[in-house]
């Protein structure tokens, strides 16, 4: 399933690389109309990275996340986690796909009002129809106290402050061990102190768990926890970002703005 | 504010549409019912009056008098003296004897018994048309219907014979078939035709047996001169001549007999309708439940509106009203909608009818009577106003300040409400056992108070149970979601899902249950009935059918020979033969007579223990005791029995004067038991053929005791042996066509009263899938989280048919439990008093209950699993 596309062997790159994209493309209505929320993306994310996507509103961040996790389908070209062909795969495959291999945090925490917070964190593993085995409870007590969640196991989303839900979340995410973790805007929902507490969580789970995410933010403070950061703009990729602090970022945006400010006032999608 | 309600009500119209179709259909049953109840009212009346034609006056014979202060009704009929005065009125053009007495036709073994008619040159007076031949035109010809023809197979210009039978004498008349008739009025289809012949014909017949007799007619038609005007004075003067002649008896025309029928109709009709209703008020309680649910849940998804429009100004009692004016609006559409289906179905039924020829005096249609329209209109409206007060008052408890944050809905509230209502639905459950019990208590001393007090107790818990199910109901799902806890994540999901709205759940497994319940107590009452009469039906009557053999021994070939047959019936488990012989008896009072009785003598052999439903039939039979019945006086028991035999029938004179007395033996009296006659043990009965030394050839099978096989076909089989004995002098008499009558009885009784509710069950249904629906749109995001994390199409489909069959399955379960208790109370206290209850439950009824039910909740999760499978992952990341 996985052809070299464009002079890229995506087989070959799989150790290093966890997820990418070539030529990705998503196009809304047509003709005069059409709107071109992404216009042929190629960008790879490697793994063990924790990368920022950053962009002003409507540049396409949430839709290249979104092609890139199999939530949605593209217009054209090809979206790979590892080895395999997200585009290709039917829904149920990507499902498979997305309770296996792929890890979801989201703005709005997304915690299941009636399972308390171990049963959430299983929710996976659950779905998969797996028993909770030896191994999956060492990782689960792994992820408790490293997320700080050790006391919260048996409270539900309703008895835990916003921060707590977000590391839940994380802890959901983290717990199949997935190849990848997509995080959109976690931080959105949060107020400064418990943004920063799940920032940075992410980045321990990259940098003592080896894991690979991959954000979508609009802040720049919080893309400053990321090992890089992809600028993205009018649906392309507009800069690239290694090592990034707040000041860099915010430098890179302001640059994007000089770019092309008529994009973003076009409406397009973000 | 209106258009606010409008615009909510466009917004939400999916939802209101299915909160409406319960209303509709609870409506929709009222106005058929009233519609119905006019269908009953015409269709009685037109086979009251068909069979008058259109006469100028009818004379019934029937007279109301006052006697010593009672009214008195004489059923007179007109006499044959009376009739030929009034056919010679001058006044009078021409008259019909409508049925001048019932007369047996017959052609072989076949006998049919007919009314007769007297034919009439007025075309006014007969209903009846000619399909073949003419009108009887002398003494010696007849008319008969068509199927009559067929079936005895004559046809016009044949003889056939009509026989007069009083009880002792019969004579036999032939008569010419002159004509084959037709009724397309149903003038006569409750008799199943009517034989035509002419006055004389009548009058020879009505003399057949005795030259002094004469007939006596059920009413008289008779036509006057088209000259006199009904309403002249000379009309009524020849109307009061008429009811001189018949003593005074009434005399009327077909506008008088019409209103007096529908008198008499109307009441049965409305007792009928009466008990309809009552189950159309349990659709629509049912429909309420469904309707409040629909209108909270709308509720809550409106908060924010709400909110917004309390924040911009508008006061709790704009928004209750909003809510109030919304239900009245869904009220008013939903029951016009119900009172035109419920209209149209009755009118289509007819049509139907009419189609199929089925019966005449079925109208093609019915004109609408106007509680059909108002009453289910008021009845649908008031109830959906006032099942959304709740919703309306818990509107009005969202606050301003909820438009400013993200609310996923209105809490719920367990304030002073929740206690009144606990402490209310205590008294009522509680009182209502505690009636029950003084039902028990009291069930022999007077079996009126038991019932009573077990019929109100019952009603009282019931509600009660109803009030306070969202007290209990929750700990039920608690308890069933622990069970599904095993299959897998999807059921998980579901049992987590079903608890964490408890009222939700509650309401619309009460819904449910309410009609579970009411159909399970009618199965399960009904199979306690039909098993208690059965036993009872074992005790009186301890053998299925029982052949009695008559006749002298030359027919005992022929017997064995029909006995065999039956045997070897498939219908037919086992038969076992009794010997008989004719002898004679005398017991210490009766040895002074001056003559001697004579009886049979059977043998119960121990093979009739084979064929017995009760085992302890004969047990009261042992070696010198002997089991009778019939005599006069009855034999007490213990009481000591001469049985001799003379071998003659001349026996005159006291029982020691005959011969054989020397060779009687002594028997002492078992018991009793009704199949005439004395039992004897085989033993015995050999014994007492050996000492009497009586001829082998005077001792014939005088029974065939017949089991019919659990499995077959009652009146299938008992129709078989009928035939196999039709051939031979003997008669069949037994229990199995009570138990079958009894249980047809109950069946189709059952099959009416369970279909009745099967609209309340149908309605909550509609709860079941409403509940789901709104469910998944408030879980919009939760799903496409699940969906995000890795749960499958299919995984949600199931999630969400487990759920449906989860509260359908909990309703299910409450509602046979509870049918269950009741029928049980019921049958305890109504049947106490013929005899010990036997509780029985018709297993297959209750496995039917529970496929419907979870079938329903499957098919109810269908449509809105649809809609929540093609929300997209991509939704658990939107913000709204």
């Amino acid at each position: 399933m996985s052809q070299p596309i464009g002079g890229y062997d995506a087989s070959s790159a799989s150790a290093s690389i966890a997820v990418s994209a070539r030529g990705l493309s998503k196009h809304y209505g047509s003709g005069a109309s059409i709107v071109r929320a992404l216009d042929g993306v190629d960008v790879d994310f490697a793994q063990g990275q924790f990368t920022a996507i950053m962009g002003p509103s409507g540049s396409g961040k949430s839709t290249l996340m979104h092609l890139l996790a199999g939530l949605d389908s593209a217009t054209s070209g090809h979206a790979f986690i590892g080895s395999t062909d997200v585009t290709s795969l039917n829904d149920d495959q990507l499902t498979t796909l997305r309770r296996d291999r792929v890890g979801f945090v989201f703005q709005s925490f997304n915690l299941l009002p009636m399972f308390n917070a171990e049963q959430n964190i299983l929710l996976p593993l659950t779905l998969a129809n797996k028993k909770v085995g030896k191994e999956d409870r060492d990782w689960l007590n792994t992820l408790a106290p490293t997320l700080g969640l050790t006391e919260r196991l048996d409270h539900r989303p309703s008895e835990l402050s916003g921060g707590q839900q977000q590391r839940v979340a994380i802890a959901r995410a983290l717990i199949a061990r997935p190849e990848v973790v997509f995080a959109d805007e976690p931080t959105g929902n949060l107020d400064s102190r418990s943004g920063s507490e799940v920032l940075a969580f992410l980045r321990q789970s990259v940098r003592e768990l080896g894991r690979t995410i991959i954000m979508v933010t609009h802040d720049p403070a919080a893309a400053a926890y990321a090992d890089r950061v992809v600028l993205i703009a009018d649906g392309k990729i507009a800069g690239d970002i290694k090592d990034p602090t707040p000041e860099s970022v915010l430098a890179g945006l302001d640059a994007l703005r000089n770019f092309d400010a008529t994009a973003v006032r076009s409406g397009e999608r973000g | 504010m209106l258009r606010v309600t409008l615009f909510q009500m466009r917004q939400n119209i999916g939802r209101l549409i299915a909160a409406g179709i319960a209303i509709l259909i609870g409506t929709a049953f009222i106005a058929a019912t009233f519609m119905g109840g006019q269908v009953f009212v015409q269709t009685s009346q037109n086979s009251m009056t068909a069979e008058y034609a259109n006469a100028d006056l009818v004379a019934t014979g029937v007279k109301t008098v006052i006697e010593n202060g009672y009214e008195n009704t004489y059923y007179n009929g007109v006499s044959e003296a009376q009739a030929n005065k009034i056919k010679d009125l001058p006044e009078v053009t021409g008259i019909v004897v409508n049925n001048g007495g019932f007369f047996a036709l017959t052609t072989g073994a076949r006998q049919e018994y007919l009314p007769f008619v007297t034919v009439s040159d007025q075309p006014n007076l007969t209903t009846l048309e000619y399909e073949q031949g003419k009108a009887p035109a002398t003494a010696n010809e007849i008319a008969v219907p068509v199927k009559i023809g067929t079936r005895f197979d004559v046809a016009v210009g044949q003889t056939l014979k009509v026989t007069v039978d009083d009880g002792e004498n019969q004579a036999v008349k032939e008569f010419t078939v002159s004509g084959l008739t037709n009724d397309p009025h149903g003038s006569y289809s409750k008799y199943g035709g009517a034989a035509l012949t002419t006055f004389d014909g009548l009058a020879n017949l009505s003399r057949a047996l005795d030259k002094t007799a004469s007939f006596n007619a059920d009413s008289l038609l008779v036509a006057i001169d088209p000259a006199i005007h009904p309403g002249t004075p000379t009309f009524d003067q020849v109307q009061e001549h008429i009811s001189a002649i018949t003593d005074g008896a009434k005399v009327s025309t077909l506008e008088q007999l019409t209103a007096d029928s529908l008198k008499a109709v109307t009441g049965d009709s409305n007792i009928i309708m009466t008990a309809v209703l009552a189950f159309a008020a349990v659709a629509l309680l049912v429909a309420a439940l469904v309707i409040s649910n629909t209108f909270q849940v709308l509720v809550a998804q409106r908060a924010r509106t709400l909110a917004l429009l309390r924040c911009v100004g508008a006061n709790t009692k704009q928004i209750k009203r909003s809510v109030l004016v919304e239900a009245l609006i869904l009220g008013v559409i939903a029951s016009a909608g119900g009172i035109v289906v419920g209209i149209l179905l009755v009118e289509v039924i007819l049509w139907g009818v009419g189609l199929a020829n089925i019966s005449a005096a079925v109208p093609t249609s019915v004109g609408v009577p106007l509680t059909a329209i108002w009453v289910p209109l008021l009845a649908g409206t008031v109830v959906t106003v006032l099942a959304s007060l709740v919703p309306a008052r818990v509107a009005t408890r969202v606050a301003p300040l909820a438009a400013l944050r993200p609310i996923e809905g209105v809490a719920e509230t367990r304030g002073r409400a929740g206690k009144i209502r606990t402490v209310f639905s205590a008294l009522l459950v509680f009182g209502g056992v505690a009636l029950m019990v003084l039902g028990f208590v009291q069930r022999d001393s007077s079996i009126t108070t038991a019932v009573i007090a077990g019929l109100l107790g019952g009603a009282s818990s019931f509600v009660g149970l109803i009030i306070s199910a969202v007290l209990w109901v929750p700990s039920v799902v608690a308890g069933f979601g622990l069970l599904f806890k095993r299959f897998g994540a999807p059921a998980r999901l579901a049992s987590a899902n079903i608890a964490r709205n408890p009222r939700r759940t509650a309401s619309t497994a009460t819904a449910l249950f309410i009609g579970v319940t009411l159909v399970s107590l009618l199965s399960i009452g009904a199979s306690t009935a039909t098993a208690t009469m059965n036993k009872e039906l074992d005790k009186t009557f301890p053998i299925d059918l029982q052949a009695q053999f008559y006749g002298n021994p030359d027919d005992e070939a022929s017997n064995q020979d029909a006995i065999s047959q039956i045997r070897s019936l498939p219908g037919v488990a086992a038969v076992a033969t009794s010997r008989w012989v004719i002898g004679q008896y005398a017991t210490e009072l009766n040895m002074t007579d001056e003559w001697t009785n004579s009886t049979g003598f059977y043998e119960i052999s121990s093979d009739v223990n084979s064929v017995l439903r009760n085992p302890s039939a004969f047990a009261a039979l042992a070696p010198g005791k002997v089991l009778t019945s019939g005599m006069y006086p009855p034999l007490k028991e213990g009481e000591k029995v001469q049985l001799f035999y003379s071998g003659t029938n001349e026996v005159e004179g006291s029982a020691e004067k005959q011969p054989g007395w020397n060779t009687r033996m002594e028997f002492a009296v078992g018991g009793t038991n009704n199949m005439g006659g004395f039992l004897l043990e085989t033993a015995d009965f050999d014994k007492f053929l050996a000492n009497a030394q009586v001829d082998p050839k005077s001792v014939t099978t005088g029974y065939a005791f017949i089991k019919i096989a659990d499995d077959a076909n009652v009146s299938d089989t008992v129709d078989a042996v009928r035939d196999i004995l039709s051939n031979t002098n003997s008669s069949l008499d037994g229990a199995a066509m009570q138990r079958q009558m009894f249980q047809d009885v109950i069946n189709v009784m059952l099959l009416v009263l369970v279909g009745l509710l099967g609209v309340a069950v149908l309605i909550a249904l509609i709860g079941v899938a409403n509940t789901l629906s709104l469910s998944i749109i408030e879980r919009r995001r939760e799903n496409a989280t699940l969906r995000a994390v890795g749960m499958s199409r299919r995984q949600l489909r199931f999630s969400l048919a487990y759920e449906g069959m989860l509260i359908a399955g909990i309703g299910a379960f409450v509602g046979v439990l509870l049918g269950g208790i009741y029928a049980w109370v019921g049958a305890s206290l109504l049947l106490s008093e013929l005899t010990s209850v036997q509780f029985a439950v018709r297993w297959t009824d209750i496995v039917i209950i529970f496929v419907i039910a979870l079938g329903a909740g499957l098919l109810a999760s269908v449509l809105p699993a649809r809609s929540a499978v093609r929300t997209s992952p991509v939704e658990a990341l939107a913000v709204d």
